[in-house]
């Protein structure tokens, strides 16, 4: 039963509170994890060029975001095997909530919101065993722990959800790992899948590699506004064998189309595709390798179109028609067209992901 | 503060070149290609007058070349990774036995791969470049050869190609790559954006070759304290194990002055150590690591370089305004 001051309180704070949208929080345009000189860790958001707009510390080494679909609020997860979520207003980077991971289940850095916003889901594994679960939390609730459902898979990394369903596509990676650890420990039998479920778990649709690609582990994801998705993927066999790295999937769509470079290009590689991002209005799509040093782009029916070198670089977002990256040697960089056409330096190490609001 | 970038405003920032640039440039860069050119050409000249793997002119000539390569081969960046050019001057190490077998394969009478330049270039990496000659001229399973049989001819190829191997990526870093690190931040000049980047990719590849060292020069015929492997040494069947690693840790001490001379003054004294311990390990193979005492003279030297990396990476990183990445490391 609501207690009588909590009502008032609640009631006086919507009423004296106007609504804030994301404009009203400096606008930010993207959100990005990095270890500072000191060797600390935190989150920023920063504008469409680059500067910083805030900083907030983070208890622990982070690695992706997402935001909330309407008002200033985002949340930035833990790298895997994560204890933590932070839930911040992006106006003031103010902590607003802290996620804490359920009893044996560990975050795996990336999450999504419902389409109203009031449910985040959080990709977890049930850490004795690294079963997929999607965490559900509901925002009015102050952001508690509502259930989870199975996520079709082992160890699912990015979630996403496609644009205007309720639908979540999912990258089940399929590596184990040790409960607390990133030792993996099932690369010979792992099986990786991208699943479509409902957010009661309803598996809608599950796309599989061809068996011999089997340890192709499909981790990241990008959407265009139709709800096509990209996939990168890392490889963990051996890499001269490395297949493409970056695969095209829809819902019911049958076998996945795979995506690769010319072969001295795509050897460069690795066999390691750390990020996405579509861009372009999805007509193109970047895969970054740190491992490589390089950033690879494809038009979205799969065609190789050019290679950006950067070292360690690995965060990519859109920015219209432009493509951002960043890099663990604190560059932020824009291009159009292969090209670089502005970029900002802080010092600090940006971590695997940027992520556009 | 507005005084201050009234200052830095009145800098003719892109026209003024990087000093630690120049330094690395000219004090290694530019006499370690001059140098490995030389050495190349020789080696060339060396398997052309007496291909034979007795021939002291040839054995000589090759040592030379490895002491040349050890001199920029912590240059990764630029025209030695373009093209494969690092893997084929130097492929090692070979985890997986590759060259073995791939030289076996190639050393057939009438093989057209020894006969022509350009199918030479299409062979496996493996049996190019300073350790396929290396493989030809030291290992008792090649090294037989007389001078009318296909391994003269393997010596004789492998040497031109690693001379024009050596000779492209001088001339790269001539025509080329020297300009573009120099001009790094220029609007033109889309590989460094800002002075920063230039000095970043020489840091990183400072560290890279430091890393190489302890992971694989040490760590491969170190192994594991029940399995030690000294077969797996670099130069184990040339027995010069012990001085490619001192001649890296000096090529190293160069780039780490050239970029920070007066900065690193505990890196300079870690060097020092280090390359004192090296030189009294007293086992050109490597072998030693199947004794004790061997094996703890090793182990010294790696954790020796260990702590010297570190305080190189701290004090290089703050002396040159660069930052060490996590991503290439341990992505997600």
């Amino acid at each position: 039963m609501t207690s009588r001051r909590q009502f008032l309180g609640t009631a006086l704070a919507a009423a004296a509170l106007p609504r804030l949208g994301w404009a009203d929080a400096g606008d930010p345009a993207f959100l990005a994890a990095a270890q500072d000189p000191d060797g600390s860790y935190s989150l920023f958001g920063l504008s469409a060029s680059g500067a910083d707009l805030f900083r907030v510390p983070l208890p622990a080494r982070g690695h992706a975001a997402t935001a909330h679909p309407e008002v200033p609020e985002a949340v930035a997860f833990a790298r895997r095997p994560g204890t933590y979520a932070l839930v911040l207003n992006c106006a003031t980077g103010r902590v607003i909530a802290r996620l804490t991971a359920a009893p044996g289940r560990e975050f795996n850095g990336h999450g999504a919101y419902s389409m109203d916003g009031d449910t985040l889901y959080t990709s977890e594994v049930v850490a004795l065993t690294g079963e997929g679960r999607i965490a559900l939390w509901s925002r009015s609730d102050g952001y508690r722990r509502i259930g989870e459902v199975a996520s079709g898979g082992i160890g699912p990394h990015e979630i996403r959800r496609l644009p205007g369903t309720e639908m979540l596509v999912v990258a089940n990676g399929g590596i184990r790992t040790g409960p607390g650890d990133r030792e993996k420990l099932n690369l010979d039998t792992m099986a990786p899948n991208l699943t479509y479920l409902m957010p009661d778990g309803t598996v809608e649709d599950q796309a599989r590699l061809a068996p011999e690609w089997h340890r192709a582990s499909i981790r990241h994801l990008a959407l265009d506004a139709f709800g096509n998705v990209a996939f990168a993927m890392q490889w963990e066999g051996p890499v001269e064998e490395a297949p493409a790295l970056l695969g095209f999937h829809g819902l019911h769509g049958g076998a996945p189309r795979l995506a690769r470079a010319p072969d001295d290009l795509h050897r460069a590689m690795q066999g390691y595709a750390g990020s996405i991002a579509a861009f372009e209005a999805g007509g193109k799509v970047a895969i970054s390798s740190p491992k490589g040093g390089r950033v690879q782009v494809f038009d979205s029916d799969g065609t190789f179109a050019h290679e950006i070198l950067r070292a360690d670089v690995c965060g990519l977002a859109p920015l219209g028609d432009r493509l951002v990256m960043t890099d663990g040697h604190g560059a932020f960089v824009v291009t159009e067209g292969g090209v670089p056409v502005g970029h900002t330096r802080a010092p600090r190490a940006w971590d695997n992901h940027i992520v556009a609001l | 503060m507005r005084l201050l970038i009234a200052a830095l405003c009145l800098l003719p920032l892109p026209l003024r070149a990087d000093p630690a640039i120049d330094r690395v440039l000219d004090d290694v860069v530019t006499p370690g290609f001059t140098s490995f050119v030389a050495a190349t050409d020789a080696l060339e000249r060396a398997a052309q007058a007496d291909c034979r793997a007795s021939s002291d002119g040839l054995r000589g000539a090759w040592n030379a070349a490895m002491d040349a390569w050890l001199s920029v081969a912590d240059l990764r960046f630029g025209p030695l990774e373009d093209d494969a050019r690092r893997q084929i001057i130097a492929y090692w190490p070979d985890k997986s036995g590759h060259r073995t077998k791939a030289l076996a394969r190639l050393l057939t009478p009438g093989n057209p791969g020894l006969a022509d330049a350009g199918l030479f270039r299409q062979q496996p990496v493996s049996v190019r470049g300073l350790y396929g000659i290396e493989a030809m001229i030291y290992d008792p399973r090649f090294n037989g050869y007389g001078p009318d049989d296909p391994g003269c001819a393997l010596v004789r190829m492998a040497a031109a190609d690693l001379d024009e191997t050596a000779r492209a990526a001088a001339e790269a870093w001539d025509t080329d790559f020297a300009a573009t690190l120099r001009t790094a931040g220029d609007g033109a000049n889309a590989r460094f954006l800002d002075e920063i980047e230039a000095r970043q990719v020489v840091f990183t590849a400072l560290l890279a070759s430091i890393q190489f060292d302890i992971n694989e020069r040490i760590g491969l015929p170190i192994g594991t304290v029940e399995t030690p492997r000294p077969l797996r040494a670099e130069g184990r069947l040339s027995g010069r194990a012990q001085r490619n690693l001192e001649l890296a840790l000096a090529a190293h001490e160069r780039l780490a002055m050239a970029l920070a001379p007066d900065d690193a003054l505990m890196t300079a004294e870690d060097f020092e150590r280090v390359r004192f311990m090296a030189g009294k390990l007293d086992d050109p193979d490597f072998s030693g690591v199947e004794t004790p005492t061997g094996r703890f003279r090793l182990e010294a030297v790696q954790t020796a370089l260990t702590l010297l990396r570190t305080v190189a990476n701290e004090e290089l990183s703050a002396a040159l305004g660069v930052t060490m990445g996590l991503n290439a490391l341990d992505g997600d």
